[in-house]
């Protein structure tokens, strides 16, 4: 009798999941992990990684699935992370590794080549984003040698001059549930940057703006219960009157998407999100200076900060558009007045290989 | 397809099982044999045709040699068998070291390795050469021999079946419930064993392999590591084949008897992988005279079985090098330890022990990283006994560690059925435990990136 009970309870299990999967209604995105679930690979019926991805995508009780393992991995495994993030106090921090140091070579050979092939301009800045793990004490969690990360980089990039922003930034700067930095907790930075490229720096006044509820990404990989945080931004005239051209959707769009309710990624308020170029112009300015940011995600929210010093500010994601093209796109002129900026994050300049 | 994953466990599974059981009884071997083939084109669409030239070919070679038994037919197969898995297999790396050897610049070709082909045409060879030695009858037909040589579950990583093994089972079978308890819950037990302990210590040794500054300590933890990950993955996947096998009415021999207790090496290759042990004594180790002409000869015989013992499991030399360290290692024992290692039991557990960690060391790590690796264990490369790094992930995967030392023993099991004498609410939970033990490895396969397949390069 109990061979038959454990039996039928077995393929009950095997057998219910997917007839209940299968005509459940699908979900087109995964608001935990803020990102798009798969589609049904009705064009491509025989690539079985699309069938693999659609299946386990749409698996019925997937987010109480991943709880369930979140719960077994912390509580009884008592494992310090799950899926990589640990939580300290209230806060979420992404494990680091140790430098990859082909990736540091590799961000610094390409840096190297844009400012050979197609940089014309003199001022030429780099600057690193240390990640949030960096500011917390000793021996709370393994840390990247920045010094090192830092040194390599420094010895590596030719002709750009290093901000070093480190000391603008503390644990406050970044969102307790994400890898970013808050806008509001980075005048100091935008303003530094400003002072080393410009050599000059104005008061600007700017009206602090929220949304809420904002989860970052790291909270999509933790079941723990952790209090929303919200999104602050500011603004002014110059940001509201300033339009960024999106390269790839052919748009002209604000500097902060309004749509916050509808974003997958909170983040995405500004600028939209990542896209490979943009080109941010400034309405009310006289001046004619043009900055190239050569970036990632964390200049999205940099961006808004400096555009009252500049004409143009145009940020290219190497991540989403090749290095090579970069002389083949109409909207993209190189000139000897322009300044030049390469700021990258610690999690981009180790893991440089996503950069083409 | 893997068994980890989401495809097989709820799609492929159930609704193979539903053919398979509302099928009559004389059509079962098609509904084995049509689901083999689609587990395996899921995985390799393009030598979906080797697999059934490779069971047509023998099927053929099988019938004529078993009325023609002529050494020569029996060679020739072998030779064909046996050179494919050259091709496919080992064409490249003779061509890397005839060109580090000659200075040559031969090409390298651009082969893609077929999943499962090393076990494949091990069962393939085995069976010509049995009905060459008239231990068994030829199969009935091809269709009967190619769901043998295909048969999913065993089919991409073991255990090597032979067809003796099955062949009565192969047109005669039951459906029985103690079998299909038996079989389910082995198979969930491998899978928990695959997707809970393997997988997660296999992301320890990522963590370890990545710290900033290597310790002592955490090379040490790296190969324990890698001992425990082999272990539970390629033991997970014998349980998950033989489970599966008992609910499709066949019984495969064991694969795996508690290797990591072994009192010495000769132990612990009894217990360690069994099916291909036993197959190179069988087929090649007998053969060539085994131990019966003379020291010389027998210690020949050993370098060339454990030569290619380590040639099966990849085309590296780091694969050599390991069936090597362990031939030397049983010729040892052979010849001057065994009386010794027999009266000191406790000397011969630690022995054991430390030979098969750097023995997965050997395995793991390719030329280059092996020296520096084992320097760092031995302390030759300066570095620290331990520090924050190495600790803070020791203690991350500390139970995890611990469920794999004791569950790496036959203690679990004994303490398990002794209870289950003792208390029938043991007995009585056992479903929920199982289907419990289902959905957190679901849970596991649904939330976790690292779900790695070892055995491609096999």
């Amino acid at each position: 009798m109990k061979e038959k009970i454990t039996v039928c309870f077995i393929l009950f299990t095997l057998f219910s999941f997917p007839i209940i999967s299968f005509m459940k209604k699908k979900e087109t995105i995964s608001i935990t992990e803020r990102r798009e679930l798969a589609t049904f690979p009705k064009d491509d019926l025989l690539n079985f990684e699309k069938w693999e991805d659609y299946l386990t995508d749409h698996f019925l009780g997937r987010e109480e699935l991943k709880k369930i393992k979140g719960f077994i991995s912390l509580d009884i495994l008592q494992k310090k992370e799950n899926k990589n993030t640990v939580q300290i106090e209230d806060s979420l921090y992404d494990l680091a590794f140790s430098i990859n140091e082909k990736s540091v070579i590799n961000i610094t050979n390409l840096i190297n080549k844009i400012i050979k092939e197609y940089i014309r301009s003199n001022n030429i800045y780099y600057s690193i984003i240390p990640d949030k793990n960096y500011y917390l004490k000793e021996n709370q969690l393994p840390k990247l040698n920045y010094e090192q990360l830092e040194k390599m980089l420094k010895d590596n990039i030719k002709n750009a001059t290093y901000i070093n922003i480190v000391n603008n930034l503390n644990l406050n700067s970044y969102y307790k549930t994400d890898i970013h930095w808050k806008q509001t907790e980075i005048l100091n930075v935008a303003n530094q940057i400003l002072q080393e490229i410009q050599n000059e720096v104005q008061e600007i006044n700017y009206k602090k703006q929220e949304k809420y509820p904002f989860y970052g990404v790291l909270k999509s990989r933790i079941p723990n219960n952790i209090e929303a945080e919200k999104i602050e931004y500011v603004t002014n005239q110059t940001i509201q009157n300033s339009t960024v051209y999106n390269y790839e959707k052919k748009q002209i769009q604000t500097v902060y998407n309004e749509n916050y309710q509808d974003l997958k990624d909170g983040y995405d308020l500004f600028l939209h999100g990542a896209t490979p170029l943009l080109i941010i112009e400034n309405k009310n300015t006289q001046s004619e200076k043009e900055l190239i940011i050569f970036r990632d995600s964390f200049a999205s929210s940099l961006a808004p900060l400096l555009i009252e010093n500049y004409k143009k500010i145009t940020l290219i994601d190497l991540r989403y558009i090749n290095s090579n093209m970069l002389d083949k796109i109409a909207e993209l002129s190189w000139n000897e007045e322009q300044d030049i900026l390469f700021l990258y994050s610690i999690p981009v300049i180790n893991n440089s290989f996503t950069l083409k | 397809m893997v068994f980890s994953s989401i495809p097989f466990l709820y799609y492929f599974l159930p609704i193979t099982l539903l053919l398979y059981f509302i099928t009559p009884k004389k059509h079962k071997n098609k509904v084995l044999l049509l689901s083999s083939l689609f587990f395996y084109f899921y995985g390799e669409k393009k030598y979906i045709i080797l697999l059934l030239s490779s069971a047509i070919f023998n099927y053929i070679m099988g019938n004529i040699i078993s009325k023609n038994k002529k050494k020569s037919l029996l060679i020739f197969t072998i030779l064909i068998d046996f050179g494919m898995l050259f091709y496919f297999k080992y064409t490249n790396f003779f061509i890397e070291n005839i060109n580090t050897l000659l200075k040559t610049n031969i090409s390298i070709m651009q082969i893609i390795l077929p999943i499962g082909i090393s076990f494949f045409t091990f069962q393939a060879s085995s069976y010509v050469i049995d009905v060459y030695k008239g231990d068994i009858k030829p199969a009935k037909n091809v269709l009967e021999f190619t769901t043998y040589l295909a048969l999913f579950p065993q089919l991409i990583a073991g255990p090597i079946v032979r067809y003796e093994d099955i062949q009565k089972e192969m047109t005669n079978r039951k459906t029985e419930w103690k079998n299909l308890e038996k079989g389910l819950t082995r198979f969930i037990i491998g899978l928990a064993k695959k997707v809970i302990i393997a997988n997660l210590i296999g992301e320890f040794i990522i963590a370890l392999s990545g710290i900033e500054t290597p310790t002592i300590l955490s090379t040490w933890l790296q190969a324990i590591s890698y001992t425990l990950q082999i272990y539970f993955d390629f033991s997970a996947y014998s349980d998950m084949a033989i489970g599966l096998g008992l609910v499709f009415g066949f019984h495969f021999k064991e694969n795996f008897n508690y290797p990591l207790i072994a009192k010495n090496i000769t132990d612990f290759w009894r217990r360690w992988h069994i099916s291909l042990s036993t197959w190179f004594k069988d087929y090649l180790y007998i053969p060539l005279g085994g131990s019966r002409n003379g020291t010389k000869k027998t210690i020949r015989n050993l370098l060339i079985v454990w030569l290619t013992t380590g040639l099966w499991h990849g085309a590296s030399w780091n694969f050599i090098m390991w069936g090597l360290y362990f031939g030397i290692l049983l010729i040892l024992e052979k010849f001057i330890l065994k009386d010794f290692l027999n009266k000191h039991k406790i000397i011969s557990y630690i022995y054991t022990f430390i030979i098969v960690i750097i023995s997965f060391v050997i395995f793991s790590l390719n030329e280059t990283e092996l020296i520096p690796f084992l320097k760092s264990m031995f302390g030759l490369n300066n570095l620290n006994i331990s520090n924050f790094e190495t600790i803070f992930y020791l203690k991350n995967y500390f139970i995890i560690l611990l469920i794999a030392f004791i569950g790496s023993t036959p203690y679990v099991k004994k303490i398990y059925l002794k209870g289950k004498e003792k208390w029938k609410i043991i007995s009585l939970v056992e479903p929920i435990f199982i289907v419990a033990l289902l959905l957190i490895t679901t849970a596991f396969i649904i939330d976790e990136s690292y779900n790695p397949f070892l055995y491609f390069r096999f």
